[in-house]
C-alpha cells in the first residue's frame, strides 16, 4: 500500500527537493533513517493490522495531519485511504463525528482528535471507551502508536519546512 | 499509591490503564522488540505496555535512542531541554520527571527545573535556554506555531542547521512519547 517511500512523502509535505542541503542534514544519521520509515511502516500498514486495516489508519493519519495544519501530508494520506470504505472517506476529510456510522470507527476517530488536540486532557475514561467500543489493548495500544507518529512526523515536517525557509 | 499531577523530579512509578504483556506470554516477535535475552530479568512495564505492538517498538527503540543518545550533533543537555518544553506543554508529568532528572545531570545551567516548573511554559530563561525552551513549546502545538523567526533566533544563540534539525527531532519525539505515556496510564507516588 505505502506505494511510494516516506523519503518522498516527506519531500512532498515539506516543500523541499530531495538534494536541499537541509535535506542532507536531515538525513545524515543512517539508523534514524531507517527507524523513521521503519516506525512509518508499522504505524500504516503493519503485517498485523488488527482492527485496523490499511486504509482505515491511513485515514486516521490523513485527518490527524489535516489538524496539525499539514494539508500537504494530510493529503498524501488520504490518496493512501482511497481504496477504503465511506466511513474512511469521512475520517480522513476531518467531517464531524457523527458522520462516521460505524461505532468502532467513531471512537477511534475521537481519541485521534483528543490526542491530537488536547493530550494534557485524555485520560483513564478515554481509555476505557475504546474498550466498551470493542477494541482490545492491542488495539488500543496500535491506535495509540499511530497516533503518536503522525504527531512526530508532521512536526519534523515542520521543523525542516521553518529551518528551509529560516536559511533563504 | 497516590496519582501525582504536579511537575516533579521525584523518581515516580507510572500504572498503565492497559495490561502489560506478560513476559512469559510473550511472543517471539514481542520478546525481540522488547530486547529479551536469556538473562532478561524484568522489562519496565511501559515498554511491556508498548510491547502490543512489536512492530512499532521494533522501531521506535533504536530511533529514540539515537535521537536523545546519539553522540554526535545537539548536546544531550540541550535534547532534554527540548524534551522538557514538549512534555511541560503536553502536560506529561511521568516524561517531565524523567527528562528534568537527566537535564540536571547533562545540562549547563543550574536552577533551570525549578524555573520551568514555577512558570510553565511562561518560564523566562536565560537567551540560548530561552531560545531552546521556546522552539520546542511551539512546535508541540497543535498545529505547530513556530516561525522561521524561532529557527532565526536559534542561530543567534549559536545553534547550528545541524544542531537546530537534531532539536527538532528532540521535541517532536515528545510529540510521540507524551502521546503514549501520558495517556495509556498515570504516573504514581509511593
Amino acid at each position: 500500500m505505502l506505494n511510494q517511500t516516506v523519503e518522498a512523502r516527506l519531500e512532498a509535505s515539506c516543500g523541499l527537493a530531495a538534494d536541499h542541503p537541509v535535506m542532507a542534514l536531515w538525513r545524515r544519521n543512517d539508523i534514524i533513517n531507517r527507524a523513521e520509515a521503519g516506525s512509518e511502516l508499522a504505524v500504516l500498514d503493519p503485517a498485523e493490522p488488527g482492527a485496523f486495516p490499511a486504509p482505515t489508519r491511513a485515514a486516521l493519519a490523513a485527518r490527524m495531519a489535516r489538524e496539525c495544519g499539514s494539508d500537504a501530508l494530510a493529503g498524501e494520506y488520504g490518496s493512501l485511504a482511497s481504496q477504503g470504505t465511506a466511513d474512511d472517506e469521512n475520517i480522513a476529510h476531518g467531517s464531524p463525528l457523527d458522520w462516521i456510522v460505524d461505532t468502532g470507527l467513531r471512537a477511534a476517530a475521537r481519541h485521534c482528535d483528543l490526542l491530537t488536540l488536547n493530550p494534557t486532557g485524555a485520560t483513564r475514561s478515554d481509555i476505557e471507551a475504546l474498550r466498551e467500543a470493542g477494541f482490545s489493548d492491542a488495539d488500543i495500544v496500535a491506535l495509540s502508536e499511530l497516533i503518536a507518529f503522525v504527531n512526530y512526523h508532521v512536526r519534523c515536517i515542520e521543523g525542516l519546512r521553518l529551518i528551509a525557509e529560516a536559511g533563504k | 499509591m497516590s496519582v501525582v499531577h504536579d511537575f516533579t523530579t521525584d523518581v515516580l512509578t507510572w500504572n498503565p490503564y492497559v495490561e502489560p504483556v506478560d513476559l512469559d506470554a510473550a511472543t517471539q516477535s514481542q520478546r525481540a522488540a522488547m530486547g529479551v535475552t536469556a538473562a532478561t530479568r524484568s522489562v519496565s512495564v511501559y515498554t511491556r505496555v508498548l510491547a502490543h505492538d512489536a512492530q512499532t517498538l521494533q522501531s521506535r527503540t533504536p530511533l529514540f535512542n539515537a535521537i536523545m543518545y546519539g553522540k554526535e550533533g545537539l548536546s544531550r543537555g540541550d535534547r532534554e531541554l527540548g524534551a522538557i518544553g514538549a512534555s511541560i506543554y503536553n502536560g506529561c508529568v511521568y516524561c517531565t520527571s524523567v527528562h528534568a532528572r537527566f537535564y540536571q545531570q547533562f545540562g549547563a545551567v543550574p536552577d533551570i527545573i525549578e524555573t520551568i516548573f514555577a512558570a510553565g511554559t511562561e518560564a523566562k530563561l536565560p537567551e540560548r535556554e530561552q531560545a531552546i525552551f521556546d522552539f520546542s513549546v511551539k512546535l508541540s502545538h497543535t498545529p505547530p506555531s513556530a516561525t522561521p523567526d524561532d529557527v532565526r533566533r536559534l542561530k543567534s544563540v549559536g545553534l547550528s542547521e545541524a544542531e537546530i534539525v537534531d532539536l527538532v527531532r528532540a521535541a517532536a519525539l515528545f510529540g510521540w512519547a507524551n502521546r503514549l505515556m501520558h495517556t495509556l496510564g498515570e504516573p504514581q507516588r509511593g
